[in-house]
């Protein structure tokens, strides 16, 4: 059946099958489990699961889809929908949540048995006060009635705002939470995910279209789905082709990638080259044309480079300096060129001052300099693919492995958006045998082994030590080693840096 | 007769605001994508972002005009920076707003149009994330903000960030207009309000506008309101700018080493009352945009500019002294003898 669109396609295309989920098998199995597990024995503590990953990793689609799978009904939590007396909104705060977790639901429930509670949204009051949403969500534990499902984005850059500020490993150790946590979506899953809502659509996108959305959504179905839906209204969406694409993190990658072609390429007019009309003009390649040996001037104006390819400056300047060296006929031109970027990197320094230089010049001069040099000399023939910057990709993970040491426990009492020097001079000047790769919890382990690390005269719960924490040790490590993958490939002391 | 005279009276900018998708200049994939949209219905949740005067407000209002026709008044909602627009009010002025009824055809949703999203609280973007899910049958949101790059970026400096509304939202990234796409309109107002305007004129409106529509508009009409006439001169009084011209001069000197004459015309500038971070500016657009003489080459035109730059920089960071520019005019002299 072909839909009609008129909802968001993220609701509307969202999958109601397990097998039309495009996650990772072994995440869906852990939620299955989990799920099945929380009806399975009779116990004293209804369960809790901490269920975490990026935006649009589909964490909320696959427990909804799992649970009617095995058919538990699910109870949403929003407070939005609470009324007082006078039809005025609740005030959303703690106490609603506490009352949402410990409630009987008996209005709601569908006279079906199995029941979970479902938390995708905390009251912003537990972020302003994280000690005593602790304390409050503990007691609230002890009278829960069903299973809960606290269902969180927890990559998001600002830290006070990270549920992972809130639910700390101590936390969940102690209070027997489990946790699953969801990565970014591959590439190939969201292919597959694209392709199968496309052709749900009235016209279905062409492949190499869905392709290029899956690759750009960086690995966030949602607004993978979201870039399906731009993109796709319309008669017949296919009939241009590339051109008028539009994706979420460029506007018109096409054209970013183009622009920093031609800056790399830098080619200059060709009096060689017979004056041709556009359409033969892409024919050219079979017949290559003398370069000029005298330099002409650019084809294109720097400027007008650097206005199409709608980057910013430090962005542009990341990609020139990831495939400046393809690019560079000799060592002592590239020396040039590295200082120019060196320069640049130096203009766009924060340099606190009232008023900021205008980013503007940190391209100029790095496109002008790049350009300018890469002038004659042999250039990769074939097609050259454009890497893509790694410091950004490091940064992000380096932010990333800050979180997680800031979530760890010896850490979470001291640490309030700044970090606590002596605990993390503690973890890096750790024994060299003890590497940052074995996972958090097998560092804190050896650490606490050889009494480098105070755990401020609490000791570690040695009864589930045995049952629980193997099984979370395993967990971290597999994602800590597919985590750090490309930094090793990189570079190795990324860590050190901070 | 109030009306027209209001009209009359109106800035140009709003009086030549495009009213439909095709009059909107420059943009032209994403425009062409909303003007389906806009026949089509079903529009996603968009965050709109780039430059300032390079039509995404203009853009969103035009594509709710053509997806709800008359009904546009009952079915837009559009709040901006100026508005208070804590958490509080997402909760409950947007939230009234979505559960409103108003009779609209299939695939036409009421928007909510957010102004200057960025300067959102962190709390609001937050609320504002779970609104958006709730009500997406009935409304969609439009978010325009300044610097897509401020809240794209990794890491931000005040922590601010759009990362779960991101998710939310299909983005459209506007760049900043092209000379080419200002001179149409800017051409198109002038005769319309029948300007007497010569090239140089309007040249010095693009010049002084550096790709704002908005900015552009406004220098014609102030041109035109203090002096009928629009031409250079005109134009670069009334922007109060350094004059270009002079600017070419001074950079010829530099090239030949006379370091005496540039000298004298900078410090004509500072004497004239111009601040340092404005000579050096309107410098780097001339040395930017503007063709200078045959010796001046891509090579030295790089070197120029890194040499503004840094004492651009230096004067940001306070170094403001007449001393500074003549430094730089002296950098200048340096890098076109060893070039």
């Amino acid at each position: 059946m072909k839909h009609t669109e008129k909802d968001l396609l993220t609701t509307e295309l969202a999958p109601k099958r397990r097998e039309d989920l495009q996650i990772h098998n072994k995440k869906i199995g852990e939620v299955s489990n989990w799920i099945k597990a929380a009806f399975a024995q009779e116990n004293r503590h209804q369960p809790v699961l901490y269920l975490t990953g990026p935006t649009g990793s589909g964490k909320s689609t696959a427990v909804e889809v799992l649970c009617k799978h095995h058919s538990v009904e699910l109870i949403d939590y929003s407070p939005e929908l609470l009324y007082d007396e006078l039809l005025q909104y609740e005030k959303h705060d703690l106490s609603q949540l506490m009352n949402f977790l410990i409630r009987r639901h008996a209005s709601l429930k569908k006279g079906s048995s199995k029941v979970v509670l479902f938390v995708s949204e905390l009251p912003d009051q537990a972020y302003s006060d994280p000690i005593t949403f602790r304390n409050e969500l503990l007691s609230a534990f002890y009278g829960l009635r069903y299973p809960v499902i606290f269902c969180l984005t927890n990559d998001i850059a600002c830290w006070n705002l990270n549920p992972d500020r809130l639910f700390t490993n101590d936390y969940i150790r102690t209070n027997y939470i489990d946790t699953i946590t969801f990565n970014a979506v591959a590439v190939t899953f969201l292919k597959k995910a694209l392709d199968r809502a496309s052709h749900l659509l009235q016209t279905p996108l062409s492949t190499s279209k869905l392709a290029m959305i899956a690759e750009e959504a960086r690995g966030d179905l949602r607004a993978a789905m979201n870039m399906l839906q731009m993109n796709s209204v319309g008669k017949d969406p296919n009939r241009k082709t590339g051109k008028d694409m539009i994706c979420a993190s460029k506007a018109n990658k096409e054209e970013a990638f183009h622009m920093i072609g031609r800056i790399l390429y830098a080619k200059r007019i060709n009096p060689n080259a017979p004056v041709i009309s556009r359409i033969t003009n892409k024919k050219r390649k079979s017949v290559p044309v003398p370069e000029p040996t005298e330099r002409t001037d650019l084809e294109h104006n720097p400027s007008d480079i650097i206005t199409m390819s709608s980057m910013s400056s430090d962005k542009l300047i990341e990609f020139l300096f990831e495939n400046e060296h393809f690019f560079c006929s000799d060592l002592s031109k590239y020396r040039k060129v590295i200082d120019t970027f060196s320069v640049c990197d130096f203009m766009m320094g924060d340099w606190s001052t009232a008023r900021s230089l205008p980013d503007e010049y940190a391209s100029e001069i790095a496109v002008r300099s790049v350009m300018w040099h890469n002038f004659k000399g042999p250039r990769p023939m074939a097609m050259q693919p454009i890497a893509r910057p790694v410091l950004r990709e490091l940064n992000k993970q380096m932010e990333s492995t800050r979180n997680e040491v800031r979530k760890t426990a010896p850490y979470q009492t001291i640490i309030h958006n700044i970090t606590d020097p002596l605990s993390v001079e503690n973890f890096l000047s750790r024994p060299l045998e003890v590497s940052w790769k074995l996972g958090k919890d097998q560092i804190e382990d050896r650490l606490e082994k050889t009494n480098s690390l105070n755990f401020k005269g609490r000791s570690r719960p040695t009864k589930n030590k045995n049952v629980k924490i193997p099984k979370a040790t395993e967990k971290i490590d597999d994602e800590e080693e597919e985590e750090t993958y490309t930094i090793e490939e990189s570079s190795d002391d990324s860590f050190d840096d901070f | 007769m109030s009306k027209a005279q209001k009209n009359e009276l109106a800035p140009w900018v709003e009086k030549y605001r495009p009213q439909i998708l095709a009059d909107i200049v420059g943009n032209e994939n994403i425009v062409e994508r909303l003007k389906v949209i806009a026949k089509e219905g079903n529009v996603p949740n968009i965050i709109l972002s780039g430059p300032p005067g390079c039509g995404k407000t203009t853009s969103v209002w035009a594509l709710a005009r053509e997806l709800l026709g008359d009904k546009v008044k009952d079915a837009v909602l559009e709040l901006n920076a100026s508005d208070e627009r804590g958490i509080d009010v997402v909760r409950n002025r947007i939230k009234t707003f979505a559960q409103t009824r108003v009779t609209l055809p299939e695939g036409r949703h009421k928007i909510i149009i957010l102004d200057e999203a960025d300067s959102m609280t962190e709390g609001a973007q937050q609320a504002l994330r779970r609104t958006m899910e709730m009500y997406s049958k009935t409304t969609r949101f439009a978010l325009a903000c300044n610097q897509s790059e401020k809240i794209i970026a990794e890491i931000t400096e005040n922590g601010l960030k759009l990362e779960p509304i991101q998710s939310r939202c299909a983005l459209l990234r506007y760049t900043k207009l092209t000379a080419a796409e200002l001179m149409s309109r800017v051409v198109e107002v002038a005769k319309a309000e029948d300007v007497n305007h010569d090239d140089g004129g309007l040249e010095a409106i693009l010049f002084t506008a550096q790709g704002d529509m908005r900015q552009a508009l406004n220098n014609l009409q102030a041109t035109v309101n203090a002096y009928e006439q629009v031409n250079k001169e005109n134009v670069l009084k009334v922007c109060d700018e350094p004059h270009p011209d002079l600017m070419i001069k001074m950079l010829a000197y530099c090239v030949d080493g006379k370091f005496f004459e540039a000298s004298k015309i900078i410090h004509e500038f500072h004497r004239l009352g111009f601040s340092s971070d404005d000579i050096v500016s309107t410098l780097f657009r001339v040395v930017k945009t503007v063709e200078l003489s045959k010796r001046v080459n891509e090579q030295l035109r790089q070197e120029f500019i890194r040499e503004i730059a840094m004492c651009h920089m230096r004067i940001i960071q306070g170094l403001s002294s007449k001393l500074q520019l003549s430094r730089l005019v002296a950098d200048l002299c340096r890098v076109s003898a060893s070039v």
